[in-house]
């Protein structure tokens, strides 16, 4: 059919275009399938990992032997007594051991046999990471013990000693399954219980029943972690829920963008072509047949588009799973490929493009075919805004660059939506490690005055050790943010550790009730306050009355005095639960339950740092690609539909460069307004995802971005602005005087 | 070249027989802003089948307008066209498609090709949505484009591109050829060959064709003349012999 030869030879004649929307389309889908192919086979794999491997729904410390069976079968839930020890190997490693459950959180085999009583099995990520291989052998404790193999526990699946440290190195840290007869051979284990209830349904109203039980039976429970708010779980899950809203998120924004494109591009066609399309109507062709001909563009980008990011992206999932799995070791049963996020990849282009297709070419065919041929339905009137704006006193260049961009505002605003969206995927990766940064020299660094934190596993009473200073410290929560718990600190109320200041910058000691301001924030509370707060562990209920905000990045803290939190939890006035100092310690086997290190803590924020880095380049440079289409294709159209002017210009004696200043220089406002426009955007959407980030790992970010990086951001868009200017330059360079001519006779 | 040849040898005076075109009181006008222009004013005129028929005014006389509705690619406000039995003013725009698609040809006084479409191309476009399309390098041949069919119209002169128009309207063998200032963007002795190329479809198919011109010298050559002024005919005439067109001279 010689109408759809003529299709072929419209897309070679327009390519950038056509090509910059087909990227689009193809970047998209293939986004939106390789993300949620690996979000779904994740969450699969996930779930399968935690019912096959019964992960519990609470694991808790309590002061004497709890009856197992009765509150098994009271509750309809599986109850086993397990435990934990850390063990420093003779390498200088620290293997954390646990023993082979039975019933709640068992084991899964990666690789190798099963235990026996002289194997120890260890995580992969250890074994790889210290080239320890199935059979050979490892001390532990004293005892020879030959590897079975690898096995990963659905409760430690983000395999890190403390949640503060947040990034695991595997070298010098993993964990380990022993026999229950080996693991209780071991002094100094720490007894815990897991629970996992049979009814899967409301699971927080059968653990407060439980935890309300144990309360009744008098049974103190001395810890208490909800699977809910176990990050070394929950940042497997929040890696999937930010995966699926970044599945949708990125591809959508990209969809928009191209369907925006699209549209404009056939907008563009179709006026420029009312007299083509005006004849074929005259000479009998239907509306039907003249919105299929220019339907064919659509669907031919968006096809093509499409499947080929479908393909790529259903490509790219499996390595992108495998990577995602070498951090976070589960059992894989299978890959699945689902379809129907294939057919959404394919044809979501596909319908939006037509569609928005089809309303351009319907809205010009509702003229008759005289009108179309005369070409009244081209846009030669002013709009509104261009009538609107009085000019007069600006210069010639500054009014011909304003009416260019107030001439087609559909194409002003995809460039400011396009430059938005770029400046989006550039800082975001930035904005992320501009935060990590802050929370860490800003935050962290700046409220500890100490380098070693201790906690012991039952309060203490003796004073410290010289140099050392005791603290106290509840977790509790708030009615106003039930999702999330916080720490409240009782300090020593002229302590030298801790470094607060108030909004002002006036120091602030511990010797009334102190709220950090990000919390204060969260809580919606101000001085002079009431807080109620619930204790995690106790359920205990506590009313606090802030007294003053701290300005600190550290986190969500309530700082007060040591011996007023003992009185509030009715405890000795000298009770503390840890240390603060700058020395390191040695203790006795089983004294204490935690260290912490804050060259440790430091470390791994840089290390996460470190890691975003990579994702950070990607991004950048994908909006710079994204950014360069954008804006090469809006300069292109300024300059297609300014044809018959450049032409005029030099036919009037303006020199290249003034004419490539006039036409291509009018985009640097918008350009600006994108840029700017985009920063709130982004710390919008970057504050959003902290706080999943604090939901699910109990770690408080603060969104900062930092002036430096939003400089380089400004500068890699000038940039990306300039390479689509000299791209475009050719263009203008090409375009004969005789256009002007010829279109003088007309 | 064959269907040339055959024009040239079958070449007769066709006569007049029943009304092809009949209007009645066809009225016509536009707003522009405040101002209402009445283009056709209350137009009456029959136009036999086989005839040639010239609508002569000057610009801004209606005569385009007056050419559009009875092509059905523009409405009037009110009045009957009657076209080949067919009541162009009655029709939906579905039914108004249809009716260009079978029985009208049209020619454009700027040729109206598509750009980036090969001259065959450009035919073939209209052959495809035709019922009984003659066949194309026939009709290229006819009017001495065969030879230029691979290329595209930027490459052709006006002339040349005209020729193309008026192959692209009488490939689908029409009942009706409309031709709307055919020869005014092009010189002399390109206007004349190519009124000569219409005499001779019209002549050969027995093709009913309405020109619209300001040219008066183009009178000679039809059958039927209509003079428009201010969207009125003002004059009708009928020539009982016409002058073949290589004879005309302005």
């Amino acid at each position: 059919m010689a109408l759809q030869r003529r299709i072929i030879r419209t897309l070679r004649e327009n390519k950038a275009q056509y090509l910059g929307a087909f990227f689009m389309v193809l970047i998209s889908s293939m986004l939106f399938v390789g993300m949620n192919l690996v979000a779904a086979n994740l969450s699969t794999i996930f779930g399968a990992f935690s019912e096959n491997n019964q992960l519990a729904d609470a694991e808790f410390a309590v002061d004497s032997d709890l009856a197992i069976s009765d509150l098994e079968a009271q509750f309809n839930a599986h109850i086993e007594k397990s435990g934990v020890i850390d063990v420093e190997l003779e390498s200088g490693q620290t293997l954390r051991i646990f023993p082979d459950n039975e019933k709640v959180n068992l084991p899964a085999i990666i690789d190798g046999r099963n235990l026996d009583e002289n194997s120890i099995l260890i995580d992969p990520l250890f074994a790889t990471a210290n080239n320890l291989q199935p059979g050979d052998s490892l001390t532990v404790a004293g005892k020879l013990y030959s590897i079975a193999g690898t096995m990963v526990l659905p409760d430690y699946i983000y395999i890190v000693r403390s949640k503060e440290e947040m990034i695991n190195d595997p070298a010098i840290f993993g964990i380990a399954v022993l026999r229950r007869a080996n693991f209780d051979s071991l002094s100094g284990t720490a007894v815990s219980y897991a629970v996992r209830f049979t009814d899967r349904a409301d699971i927080h109203q059968q653990e407060m029943a439980f935890r309300n039980q144990l309360l009744a039976d008098r049974v103190d429970v001395s810890r208490w972690e909800s699977t809910e708010n176990n990050s070394k779980v929950t940042y497997v899950t929040l890696e999937i829920n930010t995966l699926t809203t970044m599945s949708k998120v990125v591809p959508g924004m990209l969809l928009i963008l191209s369907v925006i494109l699209i549209g404009i591009l056939l907008k563009r066609m179709v006026e420029r072509e009312t007299a083509v399309v005006g004849t074929l109507y005259a000479l009998g062709y239907r509306k039907t047949e003249l919105l299929r001909h220019y339907l064919m563009f659509p669907l031919i980008i968006a096809s093509a588009g499409g499947i080929l990011g479908v393909l790529l992206g259903a490509g790219m999932a499996k390595p992108l799973l495998g990577f995602m799995l070498s951090v976070f070791p589960m059992p894989v049963a299978g890959y699945h490929y689902n379809y129907v996020f294939l057919a959404i990849g394919l044809f979501i282009p596909l319908l939006f493009l037509c569609l928005a297709s089809y309303f351009v070419i319907a809205r010009l065919l509702r003229f008759a075919p005289a009108d179309l041929m005369k070409g009244t339905s081209a846009p030669t009137n002013l709009n509104f805004l261009e009538r609107t704006l009085k000019l007069d006193r600006f210069s010639f260049n500054t009014k011909f660059q304003i009416r260019e961009q107030v001439r087609s505002l559909s194409r002003t605003g995809f460039l400011l939506f396009g430059i938005i969206v770029a400046t989006l995927l550039l800082l975001y990766g930035l904005t992320l490690q501009s935060s990590l940064d802050y929370m860490l020299n800003e935050g962290i660094a700046a409220l500890y005055n100490l380098k070693f934190e201790y906690v012991f596993r039952e309060l203490q009473s003796t004073p410290p050790p010289a140099g050392f200073e005791q603290f106290n410290a509840i977790y509790v929560t708030s009615p106003a943010d039930a999702n999330s718990s916080f720490a409240i600190v009782g300090a020593l109320p002229e302590s030298s550790r801790l470094r607060l200041k108030d909004t002002s910058g006036n120091k602030l000691i511990p010797d009334r009730v102190i709220i950090t301001e990000m919390l204060a924030d969260k809580l919606h509370v101000q001085t002079g306050e009431q807080l109620q707060v619930t204790g995690d562990e106790n359920l205990q209920h506590y009313t606090l009355t802030i007294e003053a905000i701290a300005d600190s990045a550290a986190g969500e803290f309530i700082f007060m005095p040591l011996e007023d939190l003992n009185d509030m939890l009715v405890l000795p006035a000298n009770a503390y639960i840890g240390i603060w100092g700058d020395e390191r310690l040695e203790f006795p086997e089983g004294v204490i339950q935690s260290t912490k290190s804050m060259e440790a803590i430091a470390a791994g924020i840089n290390n996460l740092i470190r890691q975003t880095g990579v994702m950070v380049y990607a991004l950048t440079g994908m909006s710079f690609i994204l950014g360069l289409i954008i804006i090469f294709l809006v300069t292109g159209m300024i300059i297609d539909e300014n044809r018959t002017t450049i032409s005029l210009f030099k036919v009037l004696g303006y020199q290249p460069k003034e004419i490539n200043r006039l036409i291509l220089d009018s985009n640097t406002l918008v350009l600006v307004l994108g840029y700017l426009l985009g920063i709130p955007v982004l710390l919008v959407s970057v504050s959003a995802l902290m706080q999943s980030l604090t939901d699910s790992m109990q770690m408080t970010i603060p969104t900062r971005l930092n002036g430096w990086y939003m400089l380089l951001g400004f500068v890699v868009v000038l940039l990306t602005y300039q390479i689509a200017r000299m791209l475009n330059r050719k263009k203008i360079n090409r375009i004969p005087m005789s256009e002007a001519l010829k279109a003088g006779t007309e | 070249m064959m269907i040339a040849q055959q024009w040239e040898k079958t070449a007769v005076t066709p006569r007049p027989t029943q009304a092809i075109i009949d209007i009645t009181d066809l009225r016509k006008s536009y707003r522009v802003g405040e101002v209402q222009t009445a283009v056709l004013q209350g137009i009456d005129m029959q136009v036999g089948a086989a005839e040639i028929g010239v609508i002569l005014g000057p610009s801004g006389s209606g005569k385009t307008t007056l050419m559009n509705i009875i092509g059905g690619i523009d409405r009037g406000d009110s009045g009957s066209v009657i076209v080949d039995g067919v009541e162009v003013h009655q029709l939906s725009d579905e039914r108004l498609t249809d009716y260009r698609r079978r029985h009208i040809g049209f020619v454009f006084q700027f040729y109206n090709l598509v750009p980036n479409l090969t001259v065959a191309e450009n035919i073939e476009v209209v052959a495809n949505i035709s019922q009984t399309p003659l066949n194309v390098d026939e009709v290229l041949t006819a009017v001495a484009m065969l030879d230029k069919k691979h290329r595209f119209p930027r490459e052709l002169s006006g002339g040349e591109q005209q020729r193309v128009s008026i192959a692209r309207a009488v490939v689908k063998n029409p009942k009706l050829l409309l031709c709307d200032e055919p020869t005014g963007a092009l010189d002399f002795e390109t206007s004349r060959s190519i009124l000569h190329l219409l005499q001779q479809v019209n002549q050969t198919y027995g093709t009913t064709v309405l020109m619209v011109t300001h040219n008066t010298a183009i009178a000679a050559m039809a059958h039927h003349v209509f003079r428009l002024r201010s969207g009125e005919i003002v004059e009708e005439s009928v020539n009982q012999t016409t002058v073949p067109a290589e004879r005309i001279e302005w």
